[in-house]
């Protein structure tokens, strides 16, 4: 689609940036819930012995 | 555990609270039955008054607490501001959800204030980004605040569980913090026409974040001081061995913060080459802003905790908060509008003031009833993995 | 003014000062608005403050009757704006030679401020250059209001629960249905002030007349380039200032001077919680090798005393052996003086023997 006025525009990007940011915060917790899910594993063992 | 309830309820605090949330629930009726042109002062050339300007405006930056205390605590690891964090939580909760409260006044179709999200964003109005981030801030704030409730109700798998999402909580909050502190300003970046130079900037988002930063820590010194006395009783031993520590090292995160607003006010300043204006009266009076109000705490405050004078802090604290309240009255009224002609300018209705000091009672009403039974300001026997 | 986006840019980013690129993306484009974007050239010189136009306007979009007629044209001494019975209002100022007239309205910007601050879209900027509104989604935050540099929205402050922002709609509902080929206020104006046409054939035309009187023009058009260029456009014989127009507001757009503070939104959102963790997790380190350290000390301290414990006890040990036959001889001794002192009390009792003794056992 051809925008001929750049608020438009900006309308169309700022809304995918939008989408895009709430990604982000999707992935980043993602991201950080696996790699942190064994750290409890690890923490314990030494307190079993 | 007895309350301030068990007294007589009598008292003249309560006496006052009563009357004027008596007089705030006649004009909430005026307001929804003759409409805004009855209640307020407002017209077609100044369309927002006091409360965007104190109600909004303010009310964001004096929420602040939250965000500050809660990432000193969790994420640069200062441990002994732990008890501080769950009353600026909860503070910053209240002051959020009467912003949001507030706003049902102002604007002219309150059932629609969900439109921006759910209905129609429209994505390059820097109120969309406030209104998206105050909507989920309030929500991560509730989440944040809920353990306390839980702790008091008892419900003790819900409680942990949402305790264990504390960083990230915390993480999002300071990103929403960031975000709408910043865009609030940011509103104002569309109007450079009508804003006077002087208070105009292109860093005004950078400005507004920077100042919220004092703004939070004051409020919570400040608040620490109001609530010490008549909720003395619901402290427990930590807290009050903390309370000085806290004071003092926020009188330290203040000072810096402040020192470093001034530095963005100056830059602001020399950016747009303003520096004739200051030679006139809106120089004087933004003279008086920055210099009696940002930089005068900021070596007040150094003062302070070099001489780990609590005294001095507590009122440097109340000077803070008057600051960035004279701010942001400055940016949303004073200069604000400036070259209309003074019969044209703005000034709020006796009504205006009526509901912002009704929803500034309800939040202390709110308030006071939440940490005289929840454990705010102790902590819960039964969970004291808190830290 | 156009330094501001940049510093706008610059200035939001701050901490992430690199990032200086989006609205350089957006500017690397060009745009030139709606291929046939419509206009109205307004001409001061011709103006005759007849109130036609208000009267025209008022008729075609069927507006409640004014305070007083529109024939009355003492209402020129006041300076008015719109408001919300009002889209459209004539000014008088005072000239070089003698009172200039001013029709004021929306100027439906290239570029409009009111549609890049509402946050839901109210405005729309049309193919044919008016800025419509829309009131079924407005929530009446009036942010729109403070936003237009021509203060031209007004708002139906008295209505308590549907109140709507109101402003001249370039006549865009009546045009587009066939009900009318000009804008009600054009075709009532007796003078010709007023023409509607392209906005780039707008331009010819004032250009033209500027250039063939150029005593009666001052050389310029007054809203082809302010705030990013106006579909309703001035000329004039008296500097626009001194007509109430400003001249200094730049020909910026507002949406080029936001452009800078939301495109720092996005930094934000993805290095913010990046650098937070980073932050928790250095200090989590921290914590660690501190708790692991003072475990290791603790141990180490620990096994230090248990050795010496050790050799004490031996000792100890040792010692009571030898003790022992004096340790025996002690407790002996000590067991009968205990006997002797129990006997002298009993016999002391039973001489002031009284019931309150009896009482006072468990204290
Ligand atoms: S003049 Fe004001 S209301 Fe009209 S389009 Fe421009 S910004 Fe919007
Ligand atoms: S008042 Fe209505 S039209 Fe104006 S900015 Fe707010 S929502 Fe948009
Ligand atoms: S264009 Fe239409 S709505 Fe606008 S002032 Fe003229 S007649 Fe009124």
């Amino acid at each position: 689609m051809e925008y001929y006025i750049y608020h438009d525009f900006m309308m169309h990007t700022k809304s995918i940036i939008y989408i895009l940011m709430g990604l982000f915060v999707v992935g980043f917790w993602g991201l950080w819930a696996y790699m942190t899910s064994r750290d409890e594993e690890i923490h314990k063992m030494p307190e079993h012995h | 555990m007895s309350t301030e309830n068990n007294k007589s309820l009598m008292t003249p605090a309560n006496i006052i609270t009563g009357i004027i949330l008596l007089v705030g629930l006649i004009i909430t009726v005026l307001r929804f039955t003759k409409g805004l042109g009855t209640v307020t002062n407002l017209d077609q050339n100044n369309p927002w008054g006091i409360w965007i300007g104190f109600d909004l405006l303010c009310g964001v930056a004096l929420a602040a607490g939250g965000y500050t205390t809660s990432s000193a605590c969790y994420i640069f690891g200062l441990k002994r501001y732990h008890s501080a964090v769950r009353p600026a939580i909860l503070t910053a909760f209240l002051g959020y959800a009467l912003v949001v409260f507030a706003l049902h006044y102002d604007v002219g179709r309150p059932y629609r204030l969900v439109y921006p999200l759910f209905v129609q964003p429209g994505t390059t109005s820097l109120l969309f980004e406030v209104g998206l981030c105050v909507f989920l801030y309030v929500t991560v704030l509730a989440i944040e605040f809920s353990p306390a409730m839980f702790e008091w109700l008892g419900m003790k798998t819900l409680r942990n569980k949402i305790h264990k999402l504390t960083l990230a909580l915390t993480v999002f909050g300071v990103v929403l913090s960031t975000l709408h502190q910043s865009s609030l300003g940011a509103l104002y970046i569309a109007v450079p026409s009508k804003l006077h130079p002087l208070w105009y900037s292109p860093y005004l988002a950078i400005l507004f974040f920077v100042s919220s930063i004092p703004a939070g820590l004051s409020m919570v010194i400040f608040e620490g001081t109001l609530a010490h006395k008549p909720f003395h009783h619901m402290m427990d031993k930590t807290h009050l061995d903390e309370h000085e520590g806290v004071i003092l090292g926020f009188a330290r995160g203040a000072s810096i913060a402040l020192a470093a607003y001034f530095c963005v006010k100056l830059v602001a300043l020399a950016a747009d080459n303003n520096w004739h204006y200051l030679a006139t009266g809106w120089g004087a009076w933004y003279l008086v802003e920055v210099l009696g109000f940002v930089a005068l705490p900021s070596l007040l405050y150094a003062i302070g905790s070099r001489e780990k004078n609590i005294k001095l802090i507590k009122w440097t604290a109340a000077l803070t908060v008057f600051g960035i309240i004279l701010n942001r009255f400055n940016v949303s009224m004073v200069a604000f509008n400036y070259n209309l002609p003074a019969d044209q300018r703005y000034f709020p209705s006796l009504m205006e003031i009526g509901i912002s000091i009704f929803v500034v009672t309800l939040g202390v009403t709110i308030y006071r009833f939440i940490v005289s039974r929840m454990p705010i300001f102790f902590e819960h026997p039964e969970y004291k993995d808190a830290h | 003014m156009k330094r501001r986006q940049f510093l706008g840019l610059l200035g939001a980013a701050g901490i992430t000062a690199t990032l200086g690129t989006t609205a350089q993306a957006a500017a690397g484009k060009t745009f030139e608005g709606h291929p046939d974007t419509k206009g109205v050239l307004f001409d001061a010189t011709r103006c005759i403050g007849c109130r036609k136009c208000e009267a025209g306007c008022n008729k075609v979009n069927k507006l409640p009757a004014p305070a007083k007629p529109f024939e009355d044209l003492t209402v020129l001494e006041k300076d008015r704006r719109t408001d919300e019975k009002t889209y459209t209002i004539v000014n008088k100022y005072k000239g070089s030679k003698g009172p200039v007239f001013r029709k004021f309205q929306c100027n439906h910007c290239m570029e409009p401020a009111c549609a890049s601050v509402c946050f839901v879209r109210a405005f729309t900027k049309e193919p044919d250059g008016s800025v419509s509104y829309d009131a079924s989604v407005c929530v009446g935050c009036r942010y729109c209001m403070v936003a237009c540099p021509f203060n031209i929205p007004a708002y139906e402050y008295d209505d308590p629960l549907t109140p709507k922002v109101v402003k001249c709609t370039m006549c865009h509902p009546q045009i587009s249905s066939g009900e009318l080929t000009a804008p009600g206020c054009v075709s009532a104006c007796p003078k010709e002030a007023l023409t509607y046409g392209k906005r780039d054939e707008l331009i010819d035309i004032a250009r033209e007349r500027i250039r063939k009187n150029p005593e009666r023009y001052l050389k310029h058009i007054y809203g082809e380039k302010e705030m990013g260029g106006t579909s309703w456009m001035y000329i004039s014989g008296e500097p626009f200032s001194s007509i109430g127009l400003r001249e200094d507001l730049g020909t910026t757009s507002v949406p080029a001077m936001t452009s800078g503070p939301l495109s720092v939104v996005p930094m934000v959102a993805a290095l913010w919680p990046a650098f937070l963790g980073g932050v928790w997790a250095i200090n989590k380190r921290k914590e660690k090798v501190a708790e692991e350290e003072q475990k290791a000390a603790v141990k180490a301290a620990k096994a230090a005393t248990q050795a010496d414990a050790d050799a004490k006890l031996a000792k100890a040990m040792d010692g009571a052996e030898k003790d022992k036959a004096s340790a025996i001889e002690r407790e002996v001794k000590r067991a009968l003086e205990e006997a002797e002192a129990a006997r002298k009390e009993a016999e002391a009792a039973e001489n002031t023997d009284t019931p309150e003794d009896n009482d006072g056992k468990g204290a």
